[in-house]
């Protein structure tokens, strides 16, 4: 099972997917709401979380710039993007995301997808 | 006057009527403020061309001298005011901008009119236009990414005609003035200049007007698809709370037949709505 650290700027839905994640056994070790936040928190971490699923559109910064700075940070990052926002796909996978679900998605296809990446490792 | 002159003037106030209308359309539906600048620029074109026909009524020498005075100044003002029009699609026009381009097309040839230097008059507005245009023609070639991202192709060979032909026109007047000729050409007798000067100048106020039709056609297709993204993106983030808390909710195994169907008929919704979704978002 996996640690993960949760992105999003909708708190329903990282409720949501906190909930659905911890039923499938897997530990929500952070929260963030925008990707400001998102990368402060990052440089916090002791221990990078195995996976990091973030959204794109949010306040403050973005998930690109986001995810940007956390591979900068730390190389070996897995970030899995979902976002509603389908035409930064390309940009998202080129710039070293593992996955991108454009949201709406079935819950079991995030489950698969996790499953695959840490399968990977 | 000619009749050249006189079918020259009446075609330019015809498609400066045309632009107006056109700026007042454009205003009414999207209420922004460059159109208002394209509304000052194209009225006080109309009048410059109906002060240019009164030059040809009166014969008494004061009297023509001072519609030749507010025709230049009018003329001035206008092709200001149009391309900075135009230009406001590119980046906006600061109000001191504008204040200080007005006051130097009225107040300088007047000031010179006053002081009976009359062909000063006529040759510093000529300068003062040709100056705009270069500054307003060329500055959009510096704001290539609008182009690349916002507008069409089309529109980028509407902008290099408009530029070409102004050029042209420039190059012509500047020529005719050095031979002699005064602002206007409002003469009787027919010369190759008159033609040309009139032949060009309703070929750019032609092009003008295309340019500008298509400008903004391609910022209204611009402004409708990022709305249309903005809502696909807002509702693909609401179905997908809709979804998910479906698929959480038939996790619970004590639910009886009825609310697991219930369940399942949103989470099959919710399957078409993200269909419905992505298509949108392709059909961009």
């Amino acid at each position: 099972m996996a640690t993960i650290f949760l992105i999003d700027d909708d708190l329903s839905i990282v409720t949501l997917f906190e909930k659905f994640l911890t039923i499938l056994g897997h530990e929500i070790v952070a929260k963030a709401y925008n990707g400001e936040e998102a990368v402060k928190l990052f440089h916090q971490f002791r221990n990078s979380p195995d996976l990091i699923l973030m959204d794109h559109r949010m306040p403050i910064k973005d998930g690109l710039t986001a995810a940007k700075e956390i591979l900068r940070a730390n190389s070996r990052s897995k970030i899995i993007f979902f976002s509603a926002d389908y035409s930064i796909k390309e940009k998202a996978l080129e710039l070293g995301a593992k996955y991108f679900l454009e949201k709406p998605f079935q819950l079991n296809k995030l489950s698969n997808v996790i499953n695959k990446i840490i399968s990977e490792q | 006057m000619h009749v050249i002159v006189l079918f020259g003037i009446l075609l330019l106030i015809f498609l400066r009527i045309i632009g107006l209308i056109i700026s007042f359309e454009f205003l009414r539906d999207l209420k922004e403020s460059k159109f208002k600048i394209l509304i000052i620029g194209w009225s006080v074109w109309i009048i410059a061309g109906l002060s240019a026909l009164l030059i040809g009524i009166f014969e008494t020498e004061p009297i023509v001298e001072v519609f030749h005075l507010i025709n230049n100044i009018t003329t001035s003002i206008a092709i200001l005011y149009v391309l900075m029009g135009l230009y406001s699609y590119f980046q906006a026009i600061s109000r001191k901008t504008i204040v200080i381009f007005t006051s130097l097309s009225i107040l300088v040839p007047l000031v010179a009119f006053l002081m009976r230097m009359f062909s000063d008059v006529l040759n510093f507005s000529s300068g003062i236009l040709f100056i705009v245009v270069f500054i307003y023609s060329f500055l959009p070639l510096r704001k290539m990414e609008v182009f690349k991202k916002e507008l069409s192709i089309k529109s980028f060979y509407w902008y290099l005609i408009f530029v070409f032909i102004i050029y042209v026109f420039i190059v012509f007047y500047v020529i005719f003035l050095l031979q002699g000729y005064t602002f206007g050409f409002y003469s009787d007798e027919f010369s190759i200049p008159m033609f040309i000067n009139y032949f060009v100048g309703i070929l750019s106020n032609f092009v003008m007007l295309i340019y500008s039709i298509h400008l903004e056609y391609d910022i209204s297709k611009v402004q409708k698809y990022n709305l249309r993204d903005k809502y696909s993106h807002d509702l693909g983030n609401l179905v997908q709370v809709i979804y998910s808390a479906a698929t959480l909710t038939n996790v619970d195994e004590d639910l009886n037949k009825e609310k697991t169907e219930n369940l399942e008929l949103i989470q099959k919704k919710c399957e078409e709505a993200a269909k419905l979704i992505k298509d949108i978002k392709k059909n961009q």
